[in-house]
């Protein structure tokens, strides 16, 4: 059965936020709540709307996921991305790697 | 440079204080998201992937040290230290958060610069020549009729609801620099047979899903008539645009679904109702603005340097670099320098804080404190003395900004893409990175010469990869990403866009594709003939033979 997590962002800061239980945003995708099918996950997102009404959250949507011993594996290279930030180093992190010409 | 007065002060004041209270509203809970999204888009705020990012207008691309150094500071203090130049003379910031903002509209305020119109459905910041005012090849300054444009475009009341975005550029320019004909309405400043400028108007050209050249509309509209020919376009595509489908509601649709000629009939239909009206533009307003961009006060200098010429003499990186990234300047003994952001293995236009400053400093000490922010995601140096190159090209070496590579392989425009894009389908960065790295030895990429390669993460087309000579839009594949080539689009005089050559490749063989391309091209080139030419010679077959032999 598909297994699925809700994600959003949360108004104030921007930042990316998992549904971990009824009107509680968590920022860590280990504290979401994994969704048996789509009909509890229909279910659980028109709460997520409601949270979105209420202004806590903007754009709640649902996305795939596998989970086993290790935790939630997210499939899709967006969510990837979303939970780690960008897949390369960001300039003002980089090693300088001058080299004198 | 132009310099607001009292009008635009206040204007931007106001508006700050407006958004300040809007963005106040929205943390307390009394507005929405859907009644905030309108306003801040207004305002240039996105919602990304990780974060709220602000798109910062750079009108006509022209900044001032003293600017340069104030993104340099709002980057270390409310973002991480670096931004992202965009293809429409914008900066990007990309990890802010809502409370935020109206401090950072604040201090952009006290440099004379700000975020209106960045995003929504409205004009956005006007584009132009980035080499204006010193390019050698130009009639007059464009960023003169940027600015007129600029203060009738800005809030104006009836074009604050258009059923799209609206972009319009200005060139004066022999060699477009501002990729005219992919614009909403292009503005090029030519001379008729009587010796007077005046503009070519053209309407309807756009990028994204669906990708049009702008068909000139009219051939030369005198000066006097700059604002009354715009507000007569705009209030054709404002009337007749459709507003029932987003992806129709672009003025280019509009355009070809009328026809050419039919459009430009409406245009002056409606244009010889206002003509000689208020917005007639008198020659002493022009003149007031063109004072506002004089020039600054050059040396008197002969055009050659002997200190240049040993300069290049030694040093053949440096040598490249002069070849590469140096235009002529209008001023004898002067030099316009490219600073490329796409150092080896680079974020194109990314440029952290320390670098900002950097170059704030060496603009103040070589260059009249004047910088311009171009379309390939560049910066410029618009006048350098030519005896000063070597120590302008050492200073920039220090941090890590002295690539030759101007116009040639690796001046990769790209877009943010899926590491920062919520309409990205495939990142973008990881591939120019790729690609830059893979061809980062400067005497082979002068070897190949004069070409453009785009990369896009999705349809809407941000880094232009439709008008791109090497042209490469991520794809969505169930679920991996995916690349799609295409060859012979040009932006140079000569527009076109380019042509799908294939099936898509993986983030993995793409660098690999670009290499075959590239290998087909030096094997089969006549002398002296360019990527494009060839192109045109020799068509897509050996290229598609090659990339698909062994499939």
């Amino acid at each position: 059965m598909t297994q699925i997590v809700i994600t959003a962002n949360r108004a104030r800061e921007g930042c990316v936020v998992y549904l971990a239980g009824p009107g509680i945003w968590s920022k860590n995708l280990s504290d979401a709540l994994v969704i048996e099918g789509k009909d509890a996950a229909d279910a659980l997102l028109s709460g997520a709307l409601r949270d979105a009404a209420a202004d806590a959250i903007i754009g709640p949507y649902g996305f795939p996921v596998s989970v086993n011993n290790d935790g939630i594996t997210v499939l899709s290279q967006r969510e990837k991305i979303r939970i780690h930030g960008p897949s390369i180093q960001i300039p003002s992190a980089r090693e300088k790697q001058h080299v004198p010409l | 440079m132009y310099h607001y007065n009292n009008a635009d002060h206040q204007l931007i004041a106001e508006r700050v204080e407006q958004f300040g209270s809007q963005v106040q509203r929205r943390l307390n809970n009394e507005l929405s998201e859907e009644e905030f999204k309108p306003l801040r888009l207004m305002n240039g705020l996105y919602l990304q992937l990780h974060a709220y990012m602000l798109r910062v207008a750079i009108p006509y691309g022209t900044l001032s040290s003293d600017q340069l150094r104030k993104l340099a500071v709002i980057a270390q203090r409310y973002d991480r230290g670096y931004g992202h130049f965009t293809t429409r003379q914008n900066i990007q910031y990309n990890w802010l958060e809502l409370e935020d903002v109206p401090d950072i509209l604040v201090e952009l305020a006290e440099v004379e610069m700000h975020a209106i119109q960045t995003s929504g459905n409205c004009i956005r910041n006007v584009t132009a020549d980035p080499l204006a005012g010193v390019a050698a090849d130009e009639i007059e300054d464009a960023r003169v009729f940027a600015e007129i444009v600029r203060q009738w475009s800005t809030l104006h009341p009836e074009f604050s609801f258009l059923p799209r975005k609206f972009k319009i550029a200005v060139s004066a320019a022999e060699n477009d620099r501002v990729l005219l004909r992919s614009h909403d309405i292009a503005l090029r400043l030519h001379r008729n047979d009587v010796g007077e400028t005046g503009f070519e108007v053209m309407a309807g050209g756009g990028q994204g899903r669906t990708p049009v050249l702008a068909p000139t509309i009219r051939e030369f509209l005198p000066q006097a008539d700059l604002l009354s020919y715009l507000e007569a376009v705009l209030r054709v595509y404002n009337q007749l645009g459709r507003r029932d489908n987003i992806y129709k509601a672009r003025i280019k649709i509009l355009v070809m679904e009328t026809g050419a000629e039919a459009f430009a009939a409406k245009v002056e239909e409606e244009w010889a109702r206002i003509k000689d009206g208020a917005l007639f533009l008198p020659e002493a307003d022009i003149a007031r603005i063109k004072a506002d961009f004089a020039p600054p006060i050059y040396d008197d200098l002969d055009d050659t340097d002997p200190a240049l010429a040993a300069d290049l003499a030694k040093n053949p990186n440096f040598a490249r670099w002069v070849r590469s990234n140096v235009d002529t300047h209008k001023q004898p003994g002067y030099g316009i320098a490219t600073i490329s952001l796409k150092p080896p293995g680079g974020i194109p236009g990314d440029v952290t804080a320390e670098q900002m400053e950097k170059i704030a400093a060496i603009a103040d000490h070589f260059g009249f404190g004047e910088i311009r922010v171009t379309q390939k995601q560049n910066l410029v140096l618009p006048s350098v003395r030519k005896r000063d190159l070597y120590a302008v090209w050492l200073e920039l070496d220090e941090i890590d900004l002295a690539a030759g590579n101007a116009g040639l392989l690796t001046d990769i425009v790209a877009c943010p893409g899926l590491d920062y894009c919520n309409l990205a389908n495939a990142r973008s960065i990881p591939i120019a990175q790729r690609l830059s790295e893979r061809f980062h030895d400067l005497e082979e990429q002068h070897d190949i010469g004069e070409i453009t390669l785009n990369i896009s993460g999705c349809i809407n087309a941000c880094a232009q990869h439709h008008t791109a000579n090497i042209g490469i839009l991520g794809v969505d594949k169930k679920g991996t990403e995916h690349y799609q080539i295409t060859l012979g689009g040009r932006a140079d005089g000569g527009d076109a866009i380019g042509t799908i050559i294939g099936p898509a490749f993986t983030a993995k063989e793409v660098d690999g594709a670009v290499d075959t391309i590239i290998n087909v091209y030096l094997d089969q080139r006549q002398d002296g003939e360019t990527f494009i030419a060839a192109i045109g010679r020799l068509g897509l077959e050996p290229f598609k033979e090659k990339l698909y032999a062994a499939a």
